[in-house]
């Protein structure tokens, strides 16, 4: 029972990364950076003028944007979602293996 | 009798051909000459945006570190020219790490390469869209010599130029005449050796890059 907690736990603690990634903008790649516009209208010119700021902001993307071996890594859906499958799927195995040995 | 008209003919021809070869287009704004305008950030935003669209994710940059100058004639609107200069290391994509690599030495090689610039040795096509006495606009296509990660390349591009002549409106901003260059092209990457970390050209960064300039001057620096 233990065991089956855990793995249920690990696969409901991906939900909320989700739920961020999709709120955030639903992205690829993580970011750490947001592109601002601002629009005006510029009337000397008859066009409208584009301003673009980069301000920092924190954007959490299905995949990391490091590719080397860091904790960055972890700043993704993909890999701490993966991390928690596994235990996920570990838990369901010691389960499972559980279940069987008290059988026996 | 034959003679006659012959260098009759031949008369005339001389006398006109060089005014039909090279009378340029003017641009009839109520000012005359070579107009020498200089990007200046008071007049408006200097940017350039870049796209890349790859089949994971459509990578969105800009810079804002862009220089330059480019010599208007608006009694021959062709012989117009100039140079607009971008450093490597002022583009961004929002990703760190990211913008790292683009100016590393797999794809622009930022140190040694420090700038792209975009050298306009004339206009063609042009064609005149407004003009009155306070402002002049046209649609043309700029070419000249592209150079980046140290290779030249000729391109055009499809500009609109718009030129306004000093006002008490553009004096609240800055002085002098106004110029307004937007530009819009596409550039291959192998085409100027960019050929990125092994791989990832095609699949995480496409093989081709949207760029979009708006480039406001002023005659007085």
């Amino acid at each position: 029972m233990k065991w089956k907690n855990v793995s249920i736990t690990a696969l409901l603690l991906i939900i909320p990364f989700v739920i961020v990634w999709f709120v955030q903008g639903k992205n690829i790649y993580t970011k750490d950076k947001k592109q601002v516009i601002t629009k005006t209208k510029d009337e000397i010119f008859g066009t409208d003028t584009e301003k673009i700021e980069w301000v920092d902001e924190f954007q959490l993307g299905l995949l990391p944007g490091v590719d080397d071996l860091s904790p960055k890594l972890l700043a993704s859906v993909a890999v701490p979602s993966g991390i928690l499958i596994a235990v996920s799927l570990f838990g369901f195995f010691m389960n499972y293996k559980q279940k069987h040995s008290s059988v026996k | 009798m034959k003679f006659k008209k012959i260098a009759a003919i031949a008369l005339c021809a001389a006398f006109f051909a060089p005014q039909i070869t090279f009378s340029g287009t003017p641009l009839k704004i109520g000012t005359q000459g070579k107009k020498n305008s200089t990007l200046n950030n008071k007049v408006g935003e200097n940017l350039i945006k870049f796209l890349c669209a790859a089949p994971l994710e459509e990578i969105k940059g800009s810079s804002s570190g862009v220089t330059g100058s480019f010599v208007l004639d608006l009694d021959n609107l062709e012989a117009t020219t100039g140079q607009i200069t971008v450093e490597v290391k002022t583009m961004t994509t929002g990703l760190n790490r990211r913008d790292s690599h683009l100016w590393g030495s797999d794809w622009l090689d930022g140190d040694k390469y420090h700038s792209i610039t975009f050298d306009i040795k004339g206009l063609s096509d042009i064609q005149i869209i407004k003009q009155d006495n306070g402002m002049g606009e046209i649609k043309a296509n700029a070419f000249g010599t592209f150079t980046m990660h140290g290779q030249a390349k000729q391109i055009k591009s499809p500009i609109t130029l718009k030129f306004v002549r000093e006002s008490e409106a553009t004096k609240k901003r800055a002085e002098g005449d106004f110029a307004l260059v937007q530009a819009n092209f596409k550039i291959a990457l192998k085409d100027f050796n960019v050929t990125g970390t092994k791989g990832l050209v095609g699949s995480k960064v496409g093989e081709t890059i949207d760029i979009d300039a708006n480039l406001y001057g002023s005659t007085v620096k």
